[in-house]
Protein backbone atom coordinates (compact mmCIF):
# COMPACT_ATOMS: atom_id res chain seq x y z
CA UNK A 1 0.00 0.00 0.00
CA UNK A 2 1.33 2.73 -1.51
CA UNK A 3 0.19 5.76 1.39
CA UNK A 4 0.74 8.82 -0.60
CA UNK A 5 -1.92 8.49 -2.87
CA UNK A 6 -4.56 7.49 -0.35
CA UNK A 7 -3.89 9.97 2.68
CA UNK A 8 -7.68 8.98 3.87
CA UNK A 9 -5.68 5.66 4.76
CA UNK A 10 -2.41 7.38 6.18
CA UNK A 11 -5.24 9.17 8.62
CA UNK A 12 -7.49 6.64 9.12
CA UNK A 13 -4.34 4.67 10.62
CA UNK A 14 -2.23 7.74 11.79
CA UNK A 15 0.68 6.60 9.44
CA UNK A 16 3.42 9.10 10.39
CA UNK A 17 6.68 6.37 9.66
CA UNK A 18 6.78 3.49 7.00
CA UNK A 19 6.69 1.01 6.61
CA UNK A 20 3.89 0.70 8.99
CA UNK A 21 1.90 -2.58 9.56
CA UNK A 22 -1.48 -2.60 9.97
CA UNK A 23 -3.00 -6.19 11.15
CA UNK A 24 -6.91 -6.32 11.34
CA UNK A 25 -7.95 -2.87 12.21
CA UNK A 26 -6.83 -1.80 15.86
CA UNK A 27 -3.02 -4.39 16.13
CA UNK A 28 -0.01 -1.80 14.54
CA UNK A 29 3.77 -1.70 14.18
CA UNK A 30 6.23 0.59 12.84
CA UNK A 31 9.31 -1.33 11.02
CA UNK A 32 10.09 -4.60 10.71
CA UNK A 33 9.99 -7.40 13.39
CA UNK A 34 10.72 -11.22 14.02
CA UNK A 35 8.19 -13.35 12.42
CA UNK A 36 7.17 -14.25 15.55
CA UNK A 37 5.95 -11.30 16.34
CA UNK A 38 4.09 -10.57 13.11
CA UNK A 39 2.54 -14.28 14.21
CA UNK A 40 1.23 -12.62 17.35
CA UNK A 41 -0.40 -9.84 15.71
CA UNK A 42 -2.17 -11.88 13.42
CA UNK A 43 -3.34 -14.51 16.27
CA UNK A 44 -4.41 -11.26 18.24
CA UNK A 45 -6.43 -9.60 15.73
CA UNK A 46 -8.17 -12.80 15.09
CA UNK A 47 -9.09 -12.95 18.47
CA UNK A 48 -10.18 -9.15 18.78
CA UNK A 49 -13.27 -7.39 17.34
CA UNK A 50 -14.04 -7.91 13.53
CA UNK A 51 -13.28 -5.99 10.91
CA UNK A 52 -14.99 -2.41 10.61
CA UNK A 53 -17.83 -2.52 8.30
CA UNK B 1 7.56 5.66 -24.88
CA UNK B 2 8.12 2.68 -22.68
CA UNK B 3 7.79 2.74 -18.83
CA UNK B 4 10.28 -0.06 -17.87
CA UNK B 5 13.52 1.02 -20.02
CA UNK B 6 15.53 -1.59 -21.76
CA UNK B 7 18.30 -2.30 -20.13
CA UNK B 8 15.49 -3.08 -16.78
CA UNK B 9 13.36 -5.25 -18.88
CA UNK B 10 16.70 -7.51 -19.55
CA UNK B 11 17.36 -7.81 -15.72
CA UNK B 12 13.15 -8.49 -15.32
CA UNK B 13 13.23 -11.25 -18.13
CA UNK B 14 16.59 -12.88 -15.86
CA UNK B 15 14.55 -12.37 -13.03
CA UNK B 16 11.14 -14.31 -14.50
CA UNK B 17 13.56 -17.26 -15.73
CA UNK B 18 12.79 -18.04 -11.96
CA UNK B 19 8.97 -18.26 -12.54
CA UNK B 20 7.86 -21.90 -11.88
CA UNK B 21 3.60 -21.37 -12.40
CA UNK B 22 1.59 -18.63 -14.18
CA UNK B 23 0.82 -15.94 -12.44
CA UNK B 24 -1.87 -13.43 -13.75
CA UNK B 25 -1.99 -9.71 -12.99
CA UNK B 26 -4.84 -8.06 -12.67
CA UNK B 27 -4.75 -4.40 -12.98
CA UNK B 28 -7.65 -2.08 -11.94
CA UNK B 29 -7.86 1.14 -13.41
CA UNK B 30 -9.71 4.49 -14.23
CA UNK B 31 -8.21 6.87 -16.79
CA UNK B 32 -11.10 9.76 -15.57
CA UNK B 33 -10.87 9.67 -11.91
CA UNK B 34 -7.20 8.97 -11.17
CA UNK B 35 -4.80 9.49 -14.55
CA UNK B 36 -2.15 8.12 -11.86
CA UNK B 37 -3.71 4.43 -12.16
CA UNK B 38 -3.31 4.66 -16.15
CA UNK B 39 -0.15 4.52 -15.38
CA UNK B 40 -0.10 1.38 -13.06
CA UNK B 41 -2.16 -0.09 -15.86
CA UNK B 42 0.24 0.68 -18.53
CA UNK B 43 3.36 -0.86 -16.48
CA UNK B 44 1.56 -3.93 -15.52
CA UNK B 45 0.85 -4.47 -19.24
CA UNK B 46 4.26 -4.34 -19.69
CA UNK B 47 5.17 -6.25 -17.29
CA UNK B 48 3.02 -8.82 -18.91
CA UNK B 49 4.69 -9.15 -22.08
CA UNK B 50 8.00 -10.28 -20.45
CA UNK B 51 7.30 -13.55 -19.99
CA UNK B 52 4.93 -16.03 -21.31
CA UNK B 53 4.01 -17.21 -17.82
CA UNK B 54 2.78 -13.65 -16.81
CA UNK B 55 -0.77 -12.51 -17.48
CA UNK B 56 -2.19 -8.97 -17.04
CA UNK B 57 -5.20 -8.60 -17.42
CA UNK B 58 -6.75 -5.42 -17.29
CA UNK B 59 -10.07 -4.24 -16.08
CA UNK B 60 -11.82 -0.52 -15.53
CA UNK B 61 -13.01 0.13 -11.84
CA UNK B 62 -16.08 1.55 -12.29
CA UNK B 63 -17.53 -0.51 -15.37
CA UNK B 64 -16.13 -4.42 -14.12
CA UNK B 65 -18.39 -4.24 -11.24
CA UNK B 66 -18.13 -8.19 -10.97
CA UNK B 67 -14.33 -8.34 -10.75
CA UNK B 68 -14.24 -5.14 -8.62
CA UNK B 69 -16.63 -7.25 -6.42
CA UNK B 70 -14.79 -10.84 -6.72
CA UNK B 71 -11.23 -10.01 -6.08
CA UNK B 72 -12.46 -7.27 -3.27
CA UNK B 73 -10.62 -4.36 -5.02
CA UNK B 74 -10.99 -1.03 -2.45
CA UNK B 75 -9.60 1.85 -4.25
CA UNK B 76 -7.32 2.07 -7.31
CA UNK B 77 -4.82 2.01 -8.96
CA UNK B 78 -4.35 -1.88 -7.65
CA UNK B 79 -2.96 -4.86 -8.39
CA UNK B 80 -4.40 -8.34 -7.79
CA UNK B 81 -1.28 -11.02 -8.10
CA UNK B 82 -3.37 -14.23 -8.95
CA UNK B 83 -1.78 -17.81 -9.31
CA UNK B 84 -3.44 -19.82 -12.07
CA UNK B 85 -5.81 -21.27 -9.70
CA UNK B 86 -5.68 -19.63 -6.55
CA UNK B 87 -5.85 -15.74 -4.87
CA UNK B 88 -3.81 -15.95 -2.03
CA UNK B 89 -5.30 -12.52 -1.41
CA UNK B 90 -2.51 -10.02 -2.07
CA UNK B 91 -3.14 -6.65 -3.22
CA UNK B 92 -0.70 -3.81 -3.96
CA UNK B 93 -2.13 -0.72 -3.95
CA UNK B 94 -0.88 2.51 -5.23
CA UNK B 95 2.22 3.30 -7.22
CA UNK B 96 4.90 0.37 -7.71
CA UNK B 97 7.82 2.97 -8.06
CA UNK B 98 11.25 2.43 -5.93
CA UNK B 99 11.60 -0.02 -3.90
CA UNK B 100 8.25 -0.89 -4.54
CA UNK B 101 8.24 -1.98 -7.98
CA UNK B 102 11.05 -5.28 -6.44
CA UNK B 103 8.29 -5.83 -3.78
CA UNK B 104 5.86 -6.50 -6.46
CA UNK B 105 8.48 -8.64 -8.65
CA UNK B 106 9.31 -10.43 -5.46
CA UNK B 107 5.30 -11.05 -5.13
CA UNK B 108 5.37 -12.41 -8.62
CA UNK B 109 7.97 -14.90 -7.91
CA UNK B 110 6.02 -15.56 -4.28
CA UNK B 111 3.43 -16.45 -6.19
CA UNK B 112 4.52 -18.50 -8.59
CA UNK B 113 6.60 -20.68 -6.51
CA UNK B 114 3.62 -21.06 -4.57
CA UNK B 115 5.22 -20.45 -1.32
CA UNK B 116 5.67 -17.68 1.46
CA UNK B 117 9.21 -18.18 2.61
CA UNK B 118 7.64 -18.14 6.05
CA UNK B 119 8.88 -21.01 8.81
CA UNK B 120 6.87 -24.04 9.71
CA UNK B 121 5.77 -22.54 13.46
CA UNK B 122 4.57 -19.33 11.83
CA UNK B 123 2.45 -21.91 9.08
CA UNK B 124 0.94 -23.55 11.92
CA UNK B 125 -0.33 -20.95 13.64
CA UNK B 126 -1.74 -18.98 10.64
CA UNK B 127 -3.77 -22.10 9.57
CA UNK B 128 -5.22 -22.34 13.10
CA UNK B 129 -6.92 -18.94 12.87
CA UNK B 130 -10.17 -18.94 13.61
CA UNK B 131 -10.63 -16.13 10.63
CA UNK B 132 -9.84 -14.37 7.87
CA UNK B 133 -7.14 -10.99 8.79
CA UNK B 134 -6.42 -8.22 6.80
CA UNK B 135 -2.73 -7.40 6.86
CA UNK B 136 -1.76 -3.60 5.69
CA UNK B 137 1.62 -2.45 5.25
CA UNK B 138 1.90 1.42 4.07
CA UNK B 139 5.05 2.59 2.47
CA UNK B 140 5.99 6.16 1.09
CA UNK B 141 7.67 5.99 -2.54
CA UNK B 142 11.94 5.73 -2.29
Amino acid sequence: MEVTGFPDLAQRYRVQAVPKTVVGETVQFVGAGPEAMLLKHVQQAAEGPGLAP
Amino acid sequence: MALIADEVAAQLKEEFTKLQNPVRLAVFSQALADPESEQVRRLVEELGALDPRLTAESYNFVLDTEKVASLRIARIPAIAILGAEKDYGIRMYGLPSGYEFGTLVDAILDVSRGESGLGEETRQGLAALARPVHVQVFSTPT
